[in-house]
């Protein structure tokens, strides 16, 4: 997962603004958060910046596949606990006898559910950060082996 | 160019095993594929005695315990005990039982399962 | 389809199959069902492809020549299967083992000399919940999310941050333990005794550690708490058990955390049929056997190198549905089917609670049926 650092050094640096934002760095920022489109870097798009936009297009890459919540589970890490499903209070409130009991997620379409050993994202509609916009971290805190991050907090 | 891992000295540290699910999977599977070897023929050590040592994360490094040896991949993580070395419970970890392993840099490819089982006979 | 999942001692009786899609069970058990037909044993003597009553013949001729015979394993069978291995060493005067240390504590459960309870209870009651000398995240992965810390139960109706109390205690800084954040503490030691004797003394109003008076403080708050022990504490412990008792009856409840799926079935029909556990490392070094039936279980992947280069020097018959190191030694392999998935019965969950299995498919030889046609050649 790339840092807003990361990101920071392969832009053009020159604070020029032409994005909307103040400095480069916040527009890294918002380009992780996907408040911001590479396209709005129009430097970037200039060919002495080629080889660092491409490097930078890779990076997002990752991003991409973040959910709207900011959600991003690497499967790879994963060993299927069910820790998430179970403290995810969406799925507590929703599903006390299935979830909030320990047992395998009963809704239709749960935030997140363990098929075939690891977790999946099934529908982030339901979650607190994007209903609510409340910053809840239940089911990241909960993971021991980093399957689970936030965008914000890489 | 100089090989700095050439110079390291040999660490000793204390052989602790455990039960890593990852590895159990894929053990459950197959115990002759690459994916066990990857999972099973690992050594983790505590990142500070990464530091002390100038070890790093997924060098091939040689586990010797008395007369007996077996290349691994080198792994560090705070699971491991701070002064000792962390193998997943396998056969890498039966073949090298004890208290005490040594742990040195190597330019050897990792020991493979079958390799292992012909020195049971 | 609902399936019960054999994995491990969870035994977890909450998951969906569909087809290739296998919900709520973990990357261990979804593997388990998903991998079933990779790498299966074939029936062989001395290494030749043979069919597998010809396989089970020579294996009750090797029997029947031996002097002295051990059976190891057995954690992957039904209790139906166990029995009749009992049966089985009861007519040869075989040792029995399932290579699990648990022996000692279950048997002092069996006796209640040691109290214990179920999950169900822990989920709906249990406050103080001990993680002792064993790493479950990885072992049973769905232990805490399925029955202990994580789920809601009647009395626990808050939640874990406040209705729960994680106390994880380990020589390493574990994936179990890194869960211990709010409302619970990481105790690191080297040395089990010292820690239980410092728990007592606390518990008595004495002078301890500033994590261990935090626990006791907190154990005081309920009536009903837990603690799981695994293959740690076991070895910490030696065979040292008086004070640990004492500390259990002082706390609440202990309940094993042995991994190995059917394991206390093992140690129940171990008990009932007055069987005295065999320790096949022991039988070894003091070359007390001439002949081992494994069954479901690959000793070269768990015993030391010293003893089972001991063991290849065996007649070995392996009973196994998938090949393994010992199978590629052995002097014949008979072909059986994983339990639970290929073959039904009985099983025991970690906490004595029996489960009946839900197998997805059939197989015509399974552990039962193979032990009782080797019981009837003898
Ligand atoms: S915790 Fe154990 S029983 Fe439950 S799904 Fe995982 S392997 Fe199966």
């Amino acid at each position: 997962m790339p840092s807003p650092m990361d990101i920071y050094k392969l832009l053009p640096k020159t604070n020029c603004k032409l994005c909307g934002e103040q400095t480069c760095m916040s527009f890294a920022f918002k380009l992780i958060k996907k408040e911001k489109k590479l396209e709005d870097c129009k430097p970037l798009f200039e060919p002495e910046f080629e080889e660092q936009r491409k490097k930078i297009e890779e990076m997002l890459k990752v991003v991409e596949k973040a959910t709207e919540t900011g959600l991003v589970v690497n499967e790879d890490l994963c060993i299927g606990c069910g820790n998430c499903i179970v403290v995810c209070p969406v799925h507590v409130y929703e599903d006390p006898e299935g979830a909030g009991s320990g047992f395998g997620v009963r809704l239709e379409n749960p935030i997140l559910r363990v098929e075939n050993g690891v977790v999946r994202v099934v529908d982030v509609g339901l979650c607190r950060r994007y209903k609510e916009k409340t910053i809840c971290v239940a089911c990241r805190e909960n993971c021991p082996t980093s399957a689970i991050a936030f965008l914000e907090e890489l | 160019m100089l090989r700095f891992a050439k110079y390291l000295k040999k660490v000793e540290l204390k052989l602790v095993t455990y039960r890593d699910g990852f590895q159990v999977s894929v053990a459950v599977k197959d115990k002759f594929g690459d994916e066990f070897v990857e999972k099973s023929a690992v050594v983790i050590i505590h990142p500070d005695t990464a530091k002390t040592f100038g070890f790093k994360d997924g060098q091939i490094v040689k586990v010797s315990s008395y007369e007996r040896c077996a290349n691994l991949r080198l792994k560090v993580s705070e699971i491991a005990p701070e002064n000792g070395a962390l193998i997943p419970k396998s056969i890498y970890s039966c073949y090298l039982y004890s208290d005490k392993i040594t742990i040195e840099p190597t330019d050897g490819e990792i020991t493979t399962p079958n390799e292992l089982l012909e020195r049971y006979t | 389809m609902m399936w019960v999942c054999t994995g491990c001692s969870c035994l977890c009786d909450d998951i969906e199959i569909e087809g290739d899609v296998v919900r709520h069970a973990c990357r261990i058990g979804a593997g388990l069902y998903l991998n079933r037909s990779v790498a299966r044993a074939e029936p062989l003597i001395d290494g030749k492809r043979t069919d597998i009553d010809s396989a089970i013949e020579r294996a009750v001729e090797i029997l029947k020549d031996s002097k002295s015979v051990a059976i190891y394993g057995l954690n992957n069978s039904t209790l139906e299967a166990q029995k009749i291995a009992m049966k089985i060493a009861e007519k040869i005067s075989a040792y029995v083992d399932n290579g699990s240390k648990f022996g000692k504590l279950a048997e002092m459960i069996l006796r209640k000399e040691i109290p214990s309870t179920t999950l169900e209870n822990v989920k709906d009651y249990a406050y103080v919940i001990f993680y002792w000398g064993c790493d479950v995240h990885n072992s049973m992965p769905r232990h805490m999310s399925r029955y202990t810390y994580y789920p809601r139960g009647k009395k626990r109706q808050r939640g874990y941050e406040e209705d729960r109390f994680l106390v994880v205690v380990d020589v390493r800084r574990s994936h179990t333990a890194m869960l211990a954040k709010k409302n619970a503490v990481f105790i690191k030691t080297d040395d089990d005794g010292k820690l239980i004797r410092e728990f007592l003394t606390a518990l008595e109003g004495g002078i301890a550690s500033g994590d261990v008076l935090r626990v006791v403080k907190e154990l005081k708050k309920s009536d009903f708490n837990v603690i799981f022990g695994g293959g740690g504490l076991i070895e910490g412990l030696g065979n040292e058990f008086e004070e640990f008792v004492r500390f259990v009856s002082n706390v609440g409840y202990f309940i094993p955390a042995d991994y190995r799926t059917n394991s206390m079935g093992f140690f129940k029909s171990l008990f009932e049929a007055g069987i005295p556990k065999a320790n096949l490392e022991d039988l070894l070094i003091d070359e007390k056997v001439d002949t081992a039936i494994i069954v479901g279980s690959d000793p070269l992947n768990s015993m030391p190198f010293d003893v089972a280069k001991r063991l290849l020097k065996l007649k070995l018959i392996v009973i196994d549905p998938k090949v393994s190191f010992t199978s590629k030694m052995a002097d014949v392999v008979i072909p059986s089917a994983i339990s639970g998935v290929e073959c039904g019965g009985k099983m025991i969950r970690s906490d004595f609670v029996e489960v009946e299995l839900k197998p997805i498919f059939k197989s015509e030889y399974d552990d039962a049926k193979i032990l009782r046609s080797i019981s009837e050649g003898l």
